[in-house]
């Protein structure tokens, strides 16, 4: 019923595991993370749902050390409701380094993705 | 198309709710933190299973409070307490008290009038369930079951719930259509304006949105955030992001126990429990 995932390479491993079996990752390491630090490791969930919703909250929470991952991601990720929220969170994050990424979206390959940056009217 | 409805959807929507819900808030100043609910070591067994361990919460009057978990944590389970849901089935047991404020009485007990709880305490399923009617009778109905006869004040009625339901311009021309005719999203509407009809204290939403489309379910959450100026409610969600967007409250739930009961803002910001850190961040589900 309920499943638990390796925070590292995301696949379902056994809630006793001590070690991910698949990608040797040690699953101690993950308890002494920060709550912001998880969250950055949650940005490769392989649900698409859990992607966006962690987008979502790294702009929430403002949250400066998500940028490079999500600028990463922007240029990377197939689903363009994901890629839209990102573009989201950055403005929420609103710092010069979060901006920046904002206007380099203007170049993405899909054209809902760089319209969507250039109408950011601070921009 | 599509693209503009996916603007609409992040460009529209969302900010607007957002900056009403600001404003509204300023302008109301501080708001007062009175209970509606409230919770106390309560514990809810189907037959030798205990479903509920040990819940103690109080629920804020007119505020959004969203209760999330992995399925089988016992949300949907607390959620249907509330207004005695459980007594449709065998075997259900309480133990514990939740006491409904302003008047005091406790849900809880064995001997209280279900029809009238239910009155003051409305539900909006996962899936619409509107009945196979038409779309005017749909919303008048719950009036006429409570002895509301007067055919202009139904009538009044039956506009203002729709209106406040978001769904009046969509169908004030086909009111005689059966609700069959309308779309998903607009079915659930029908729902919400039913429910709201006979004006109730709370509304309990179990998942109102999981079976929509994401144009359907924004203009659900748009709704709900504008309801709350007349009512509770408390809404049963697996969509965090949801439960982040829309609620004021939130409790998150594991293994039949409340781990935590912040704000909102709080809750997914700096959760105080590991737990729920590991849940937010996808650890398990
Ligand atoms: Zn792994």
């Amino acid at each position: 019923m309920m499943h638990f995932f390796c925070p590292c390479c995301w696949k379902e491993i056994k809630e006793s595991d001590n070690f991910c079996p698949f990608c040797k990752y040690e699953l101690i390491t993950y308890s002494s993370l920060s709550y912001e630090e998880k969250l950055i490791f949650a940005l490769k969930h392989p649900v698409k749902e859990i992607r966006r919703t962690i987008v979502f909250l790294i702009g929430m929470k403002k949250l400066t050390k998500g940028i490079k991952e999500l600028e990463r991601m922007l240029f990377q990720e197939e689903d363009p409701i994901i890629s839209l929220e990102i573009i989201k969170a950055l403005e929420n994050i609103g710092t010069k380094e979060a901006i920046k990424v904002i206007r380099k979206g203007k170049t993405h390959r899909n054209r809902l993705i760089s319209k969507f940056c250039e109408q950011r009217e601070f921009l | 198309m599509v693209i503009e409805a996916l603007k609409g959807l992040f460009l529209g929507a969302s900010q607007k709710v957002e900056d009403r819900t600001r404003a509204k808030e300023q302008s109301k100043g501080s708001f007062s933190s009175n209970t509606k609910l409230e919770v106390k070591d309560l514990n809810f067994y189907y037959h030798e299973f205990k479903a509920l361990k040990g819940i103690n919460l109080k629920i804020p009057t007119k505020k959004i409070t969203a209760l999330i978990g992995p399925s089988g944590c016992g949300k949907t389970t607390l959620l249907r307490c509330f207004n005695r849901m459980h007594d449709l089935y065998p075997g259900s047991r309480y133990e514990g008290s939740i006491i409904f404020h302003p008047d005091g009485i406790n849900i809880t007990e064995k001997n209280i009038d279900l029809l009238e709880l239910r009155r003051k305490i409305g539900m909006v399923f996962q899936r619409p369930n509107p009945f196979p009617k038409s779309i005017f009778e749909n919303v008048a109905y719950g009036l006429r079951v409570n002895g509301v006869k007067n055919k202009n004040l139904i009538k009044e009625r039956v506009e203002w719930a729709l209106q406040s339901a978001a769904l009046w311009d969509e169908v004030k021309d086909r009111l005689d259509a059966n609700a069959y005719s309308l779309s998903g999203g607009q079915q659930q509407r029908l729902c919400i304006a039913r429910a709201i009809a006979i004006e109730p204290d709370i509304v309990l939403f179990d998942e109102p949105t999981s079976a929509l489309d994401p144009i359907s379910t924004a203009k659900i959450e748009e709704l709900i955030i504008n309801l709350k100026e007349r009512l509770t409610i408390i809404i049963v969600t697996h969509n965090m992001q949801q439960a982040a967007r829309v609620s004021d409250y939130t409790g998150f739930m594991y293994l039949g126990e409340l781990v935590e009961f912040d704000k909102t803002h709080k809750i997914f910001t700096v959760p105080s429990q590991k737990l729920t850190e590991d849940y937010i961040t996808g650890r398990f589900g």
